[in-house]
């Protein structure tokens, strides 16, 4: 009994890897979009001076919700695998945690890629002063929006497990 | 047959709500399987085939009545529970097939493994085996979204045999395949590798009826 959660976190930790491969579709748009986010907010706040103007608060709360709907909706769309793991033996825990992993790393792959285009949209416009004015504040709101999000799908995921096979098969259509 | 059922229906009633006008598809069902039984269950489209399998399985539960498999009620056990006996004792084929098109045919067949937890080694092992029963092991590193109709039906028996449950629930597995892929599927459940395991199969073709031991036919319940 005692190696049981560390099978199980060995479980979720290998379906949350294959879960870029199990719907790689959903990961294409995942890391599109939520790159298109990260980079706009990396954009306006990367401007001199944002990061201590009061504007940056309402953006920073747009940033973080932005993120929690596109994963929720990315979650939405992989609820059919959930009916079927859970078909196939997996238990609630071990499927959200495999969401919750995958979500995260998609989240810090795409707010790296998003950061970075953001960074490069604006280096022409400041120049080196842009690592000045974008700094920790800034990612400390992506930091925070990734694992917001990545949560809000998790908790999404947990929520619809609780379901029979049946009635979510019939939800996902 | 003699000693005690494996799957048990007590006065089973099934209504599902279609949008305000239930529709009832079992009114008091009541079902005996016992161990190493063929069971075919025989009817029309929409008379409560794949209701009845989802039942059994624990993917859908009944407003009235209990449903027992090997002694445990699976109607009132909580879903925390039902995952790891299903894993433990069911082995399921659906009618869709329902794999993974992204995965090869090797992680398609993994997949039940992999939930109870074997290691890589065991797990490989008992993949090539399933994948070798069924003929499907020439496929293992190709896609399923590459595969006909007939191989992917070869691959679900694959993944609801790896964990060699006692209890083959087989929803349509004779649809949509050619006459040949029906003979060669027919032949693999009469095979050696089924021996002692209870099959449940759905049709509405004869040819399944024919192989299986015994036939239950469901009626469409007019509205």
């Amino acid at each position: 009994m005692m190696g049981f959660p560390f099978k199980s976190f060995g479980t979720s930790v290998w379906l949350g890897l294959k879960y870029f491969r199990i719907a790689w579709f959903r990961v294409k748009l995942g890391v599109l979009t939520l790159s298109m986010v990260a980079a706009s907010f990396t954009f306006f706040t990367g401007f001199r001076g944002f990061e201590t103007s009061l504007t940056f608060i309402p953006v920073s709360i747009i940033m973080a919700v932005a993120f929690s709907a596109v994963m929720l909706h990315l979650v939405k769309w992989s609820i059919h695998d959930v009916a079927l793991f859970k078909a196939l033996g997996a238990n609630r825990g071990t499927i959200t945690l495999a969401v919750l992993l995958e979500l995260t790393i998609l989240g810090l792959l795409s707010s790296a890629l998003g950061v970075t285009v953001g960074l490069g949209f604006i280096f022409p416009l400041q120049g080196f002063k842009v690592f000045q004015s974008a700094g920790v504040l800034t990612l400390t709101v992506v930091l925070f929006s990734v694992l917001l999000g990545a949560s809000v799908g998790a908790l999404s995921v947990w929520r619809e497990s609780k379901r029979t096979v049946a009635e979510i098969l019939s939800y996902a259509g | 047959m003699p000693g005690e059922p494996v799957v048990k229906l007590e006065h089973v009633k099934k209504v599902y709500d279609g949008q305000g006008k239930p529709s009832s598809v079992f009114e008091d069902l009541n079902l005996e399987v016992y161990k190493g039984e063929f069971l075919a269950i025989f009817g029309p489209t929409g008379c409560g085939k794949t209701t009845l399998l989802n039942l059994i399985a624990g993917f859908d539960r009944p407003q009235k009545g209990r449903i027992y498999v090997k002694g445990v009620e699976v109607s009132s056990l909580p879903e925390s529970k039902l995952a790891g006996f299903r894993r433990r004792n069911l082995g399921m084929v659906f009618q869709t097939n329902n794999l993974i098109p992204h995965m090869t045919v090797f992680e398609n067949v993994e997949l039940p493994l992999v939930f109870s937890g074997l290691g890589r080694a065991e797990r490989k092992q008992r993949v090539e085996e399933a994948l070798k029963a069924f003929w499907v092991s020439n496929y293992a590193d190709r896609k399923v979204s590459t595969l006909s109709v007939g191989e992917c039906r070869m691959v679900s028996l694959a993944r609801a045999m790896v964990t060699d449950p006692e209890i083959v629930l087989l929803d349509e597995p004779t649809d949509f395949l050619d006459a040949l892929t029906v003979d060669l599927l027919l032949s693999s459940l009469k095979g050696k590798l089924m021996k002692g395991k209870t099959l449940i199969a759905t049709t509405h073709r004869g040819r399944l009826t024919r192989v299986a031991e015994r036939v239950i036919r469901l009626k469409k319940r007019l509205p």
